[in-house]
């Protein structure tokens, strides 16, 4: 048995980067492999098209020594497209998996705690109050928005905890509620903001272009720098809040600020695609099954980017020359494994 | 004893008795108000000029032929609902059980999507049988699920809003990818009592008085079940026969539901819980007093859906989940 060293049963010592823990054989080959099938699909993403373009080309262009047009194609149409799936997937992940640990609740991520509802709601608040919101007051409006939702769910849950699925029926009512607001809202404004927002409410990179692309990327590379530095302490708190205690860790402070980490990480992307749902869900529980456990918020990064950047091109390929909302693809294929979890998950 | 026992009987059925007339009291006022109002508001005056056979055609138009079918369709999804969520509740024990929460009211929703674009069914009769064919999926895999004991309680429920989420996911890549279809059910798929499909309307008829017929003939085997299965069977009542009519019924009611305004969800959850107090848990009652009651819930759903963005309406599909979204917490915070 190679995959039993989890950090659960190792003994607390705080995992860096270079790890304390035994790595198991075939450890470095899993990661290997994820990363490789990362490249591939981004690849693929980028070649697939109205202009197919072999591998070689693709090659040729990043490198700068295809013809012109195609390096457009490349560099300034599709990766900017690929690039937005692979960081926001990772983002998702990063976040589903602190939330989900911090809850101790397979189920507790930002996407079925109602916090992608909310953040809905203060985007649309934004759009009505402001005229044209820049990314900065759409981020801010859907991170208070977002926050307020998910103060409303542990207001709700306080007296059963966040462990249980009351907390995440919690949710689910309150999404249910400011879905409604929501809707409300959209039919209550102008037309041009409701297709402003309606497009927004979908989730997709459809229109993902350098100029909008590049504040978001730079603040998703701070908020990440900041939650890879808080990353270990998680796995400190993960040993039980006594215990980290007794190392000496401020489990509150720390708590608080990964909360806060996570839900920045969360908010930032959902201001710039739209809700994507079940990524943070379900890349947490990917990275379990198929990435050693040293580093599971990594893991589950790598496994978000992978979840994302394989429906993003589902939803702009698959049904070519329709493009779909990647947003209706993970709810698709999400759904389903959802519904599978809970009910076949042994307890 | 015997006397006091039967006084008590005779109080508590008296009392039974005044519920339902001040239910269907209210019920016929909402009734009026939803003639009355919506993005042209007639005057009490006028309705009763329409009454006596005076009035403009145009009145008479928009009263018999906008309103009034409307209102008898709230009517209908609205008792239909509150007996497929009592029997619901009834049978699976579980006080959040509803075709919406578990995933009835979609499976009915999608069934319909698929056979309008892609078998282009377009007939009531096509639209009734799917939506009712899709209610029964779901059912069955939810009683199969909930019977195997690998899944109740909250899981089930989780495990339908999931259902429901998929759902929606697919539906809106199907609508996307078919123009058409999407024009056909736009209003539709969030739930809508706008312009009830009269043809469907009459379809669904008698499945919804098959269904009412069954939900009361029902109600003594449910209220056994809860008593075990080997008491239940001491008592005469088959279980599984019970369990089957409870899905059969709720199939039946629910898709008949869905098939004329889409799906609704959190009526048949609210409507147990706000007669349970006058009641008590005697499912017969329950069901009784639950045909008003659910039909006016639905009713001042619409009412509201017509009055909160006057003279434009929502779906009545999200005024019914900001309703029912505060019953949920409140389940919860109880059981808490």
């Amino acid at each position: 048995m190679t995959r039993t060293s989890h950090p659960q049963s190792s003994p607390p010592v705080a995992p860096t980067q270079h790890d304390a823990l035994p790595s198991p054989p075939g450890a470095r080959w899993r990661w290997a492999a994820g990363v490789a099938l990362l490249c591939a699909v981004l690849l693929a993403a980028l070649a697939a098209g109205d202009l197919a373009l072999s591998p070689s080309e693709v090659w040729a262009a990043l490198t700068g020594t295809a013809n012109d047009f195609t390096q457009t194609v490349v560099l300034a149409w599709r990766l900017p497209r690929a690039l937005a799936a692979i960081a926001f997937g990772a983002a998702l992940g990063a976040a589903g998996s602190i939330f989900q640990t911090l809850t101790r609740n397979p189920l507790g991520s930002p996407d079925i705690i109602g916090f992608n509802t909310g953040a809905y709601t203060g985007v649309l608040l934004a759009l009505i109050i402001i005229p044209a919101p820049g990314f900065a007051a759409t981020a801010t409006a859907a991170l208070l928005g977002g926050l307020a939702a998910a103060a409303l769910v542990l207001l709700f849950s306080s007296r059963s905890g966040v462990g249980g699925n009351t907390f995440v029926l919690a949710g689910i009512a309150i999404s249910a509620a400011l879905g409604a607001l929501n809707t409300w809202l959209v039919y209550k404004t102008d037309t041009a903001t409701a297709t402003a927002s309606s497009v927004w409410a979908a989730g997709t990179l459809d229109n993902t272009r350098w100029e909008l692309l590049q504040p978001v990327l730079g603040a998703l590379a701070v908020i990440a720098v900041a939650t890879a530095l808080l990353v270990p302490k998680l796995r400190i708190i993960e040993l039980g809040d006594d215990l980290a205690h007794a190392l000496g860790l401020r489990v509150s402070a720390t708590r608080l600020l990964l909360v806060g980490c996570a839900v920045a990480l969360t908010a930032v992307t959902t201001a710039a695609a739209g809700p994507i749902m079940f990524v943070a869900l379900a890349a947490p529980h990917l990275a379990r099954a198929t990435l050693p456990r040293t580093h599971p918020t990594l893991a589950a990064a790598l496994t978000g980017a992978l979840l994302l950047s394989i429906a993003d091109w589902i939803a702009a390929h698959a049904f070519a020359p329709t493009q779909i909302p990647v947003g209706a693809v993970t709810v698709s294929l999400g759904g389903v494994y959802l519904t599978l979890t809970i009910l076949f998950r042994k307890r | 004893m015997t006397a006091t026992l039967q006084e008590a009987r005779r109080t508590s059925a008296s009392r039974l008795l005044g519920a339902l007339a001040l239910a269907a009291a209210i019920l016929a006022a909402l009734c009026c108000a939803s003639l009355l109002i919506g993005s042209r508001s007639v005057s009490p005056s006028a309705f009763a000029e329409v009454l006596a056979g005076r009035g403009t055609d145009e009145l008479h138009t928009l009263l018999w032929e906008v309103r009034l079918p409307r209102t008898l369709a709230a009517v209908l999804v609205g008792a239909a609902l509150a007996w497929a969520g009592t029997l619901m509740q009834g049978m699976t024990r579980n006080p959040l059980a509803d075709p919406g929460l578990l995933g009835v009211s979609s499976g009915a929703a999608f069934a319909v999507t698929i056979a309008m674009s892609w078998f282009g069914v377009r007939s009531a009769t096509g639209i009734a049988a799917s939506a009712v064919a899709g209610a029964a999926i779901v059912t069955a895999a939810v009683l199969a699920l909930g019977l195997r004991g690998a899944a109740s309680g909250t899981k089930l429920i989780l495990a339908g809003v999931a259902f429901s989420m998929t759902v929606s996911g697919v539906q809106s890549a199907i609508t996307l990818l078919n123009p058409r279809a999407l024009d056909a059910m736009r209003a539709w798929s969030a739930g809508s009592l706008a312009s009830p499909n009269i043809g469907v309307l009459w379809q669904t008829l008698p499945l919804i008085a098959f269904g009412g017929i069954l939900a009361f003939a029902l109600a003594r085997p449910i209220d056994a079940l809860a008593l075990g299965d080997d008491t239940a069977r001491g008592l005469g009542s088959h279980p599984f026969l019970a369990r089957a009519g409870t899905g059969i019924a709720a199939a039946c009611l629910v898709g008949a539901a869905t098939a004329i305004a889409g799906p609704i969800g959190f009526i048949g959850l609210m409507v147990p819980h706000f007669i349970r107090p006058f009641t008590g848990p005697n499912t017969a009652r329950m069901i009784l007093i639950g045909t008003p009651v659910g039909a006016a819930l639905l009713l001042v759903a619409d009412i509201l859906a017509r009055v909160v963005l006057w003279p434009g309406e929502l779906p009545v599909g999200v005024v019914a989940a900001a309703l029912g979204a505060p019953v949920i917490l409140t389940v919860l915070r109880r059981r808490a």
